[in-house]
């Protein structure tokens, strides 16, 4: 397991290691709503470019023949997307207290929360029909990111301003999230076990 | 001790089917699996390593059976060079090294190291540099840097030169010189089985022909350079088969069956595997 969480996330820095700085930069420079939600969304993309990377490589077909399992493999790659999500989390959390940003909390769990949500829908699609196969559905979930993320931060701003939306309710929605989120890799595992390669 | 007992295994992948196959591989053997491309070799390896699901069958290797999840830690003894060997692309020698080390309990960085500079690996260029020959190399030195008791080996010395190919195959024989250590190898080079196998394995479309000693191989079978009515005198189940040309027949036939006046030629492995695959039948 070790084993392929460093490779795999070897393999995340040559793919998107360029981008992570210039969000980052974004992020603290522009100080704005939209890049601390496109940030945490952003995440979503790692295990599939992982997976694409592998696929590429035909790596996929090897690492069945390495003393690891069809879990951990799996595991890995929600792992480099739940730890891309929670730096990303962080970097906002960081970010807001620095600069007293009241309200940051809630927006970025809410971000969290979507961010998990769409990472652990597509997973076992992508899982069951490899990265490349799934393209379309790769296309579709850069959509949503860049959607979600436009519309997010507006949408939790006015409802968190109506007193909607708590810091104890996007917590809780958060919790749902990351739950639904650990009950999907059973699924994805079952999805790897179908696919033929 | 039965490294690898397979029995009565199916898989079916559309039109192509390995069909009802019972092989074992006994503990210190070293046994060749020949046939054409296609005739299912690498599913077998992939099969034995419990990358695919037989359809039917039980599958047991190092005494588990394959389908049980204890099998992932039994990979740990088992060296694996894949007819296409397959690392992240931009991982050079000594990153690929890092990371099996992280996945093998066994590894052997020194044992890793000395097959680098004894193969003349480059160990910082990317794996997406290097050619076939030297992809195949290194394959070959992760799989011999874990301790590995059983090594299966697809095509190994597919696009090597002449210098390396003996290299390698001296490798794999010092490998066997631990009584327990085993191999199963295909090779379109069935120069190489020959000079490396105890035996020899056939597989023609998805079913395998035999699985014999080598030498007996040699020794029952002759080339026999005749006539068409010279041959006519042999019995047919003499005859495994007979290539007619312009200027006589050239036949593979039963050596115990032929006239002592014959005068027959000794038939290479080669010679019998491709009489074989042009639809010779096994006597």
């Amino acid at each position: 397991m070790k084993g392929l969480l460093c490779k795999d996330l070897l393999v995340l820095k040559k793919g998107v290691g360029y981008s992570v700085p210039v969000i980052v930069l974004m992020v603290i420079l522009l100080n704005n709503n939209f890049t601390m939600v496109y940030s945490i969304l952003f995440c979503t993309l790692f295990p599939w470019s992982v997976l694409a990377y592998d696929e590429q490589a035909r790596w996929d077909r090897m690492a069945l023949m390495l003393p690891v399992s069809r879990r951990e493999i799996v595991l890995s790659k929600y792992l480099i997307g739940w730890l891309g999500m929670g730096a990303a989390t962080l970097l906002g959390a960081v970010n807001a207290l620095l600069r007293r940003q009241s309200g940051a909390a809630v927006l970025l769990l809410a971000s969290l929360a979507c961010g998990l949500l769409v990472m652990s829908l597509l997973l076992p699609i992508m899982f069951r029909y490899g990265a490349e196969r799934g393209r379309v559905i790769v296309m579709l979930i850069t959509f949503l990111v860049v959607a979600l993320s436009t519309m997010l931060h507006v949408v939790i701003e006015g409802f968190a301003a109506a007193g909607h939306i708590g810091f104890p309710a996007a917590l809780l929605a958060t919790l749902l999230a990351a739950t639904f989120s650990w009950l999907t890799v059973p699924i994805s595992v079952r999805a790897y076990e179908k696919r033929v390669m | 001790m039965n490294v690898i007992e397979v029995n009565r295994l199916q898989k079916r992948y559309g039109d192509f089917a390995l069909t009802d196959l019972n092989f074992t591989l006994p503990e210190g053997e070293i046994i060749g699996l020949v046939g054409e491309n296609g005739a299912g070799k690498s599913t077998f390896f992939r099969l034995l390593m419990g990358a695919t699901r037989a359809d039917a069958g039980e599958i047991r290797v190092l005494g588990t059976d394959v389908a049980d999840p204890a099998f992932v830690e039994v990979r740990q003894w088992i060296g694996v060079v894949p007819d296409e060997p397959s690392f992240p692309l931009s991982f050079d020698c000594r990153r690929i090294g890092t990371m099996l080390s992280r996945i093998y309990h066994g590894w052997e960085e020194d044992t890793f190291e000395g097959y680098l500079r004894r193969f003349d690996l480059p160990s910082d260029k990317p794996f997406h540099q290097l050619s076939r020959g030297m992809r195949m190399k290194l394959s070959i030195a992760t799989a011999l840097s874990h301790g590995a008791s059983l090594l299966l080996l697809d095509e190994p010395t597919g696009g090597l030169d002449v210098v390396i190919r003996d290299e390698i195959l001296s490798v794999f024989f010092d490998f066997t010189r631990q009584s327990d250590h085993s191999i199963l190898i295909t090779s379109h080079i069935v120069t190489d089985l020959e000079r490396l196998c105890d035996r020899i394995a056939f597989l023609r479309a998805g079913r395998l022909l035999f699985c014999e000693e080598k030498d007996a191989l040699l020794e029952r079978y002759a080339l026999w350079p005749t006539t068409a009515e010279q041959l006519g005198c042999l019995p047919q189940q003499a005859i495994v088969y007979a290539d007619h040309g312009p200027y006589g027949v050239k036949a593979l036939v039963l050596r115990e069956a032929l006239p002592p006046e014959a005068e027959s030629e000794r038939a290479t492995l080669e010679e019998i595997i491709v009489c074989l695959s042009k639809g010779g039948v096994m006597r």
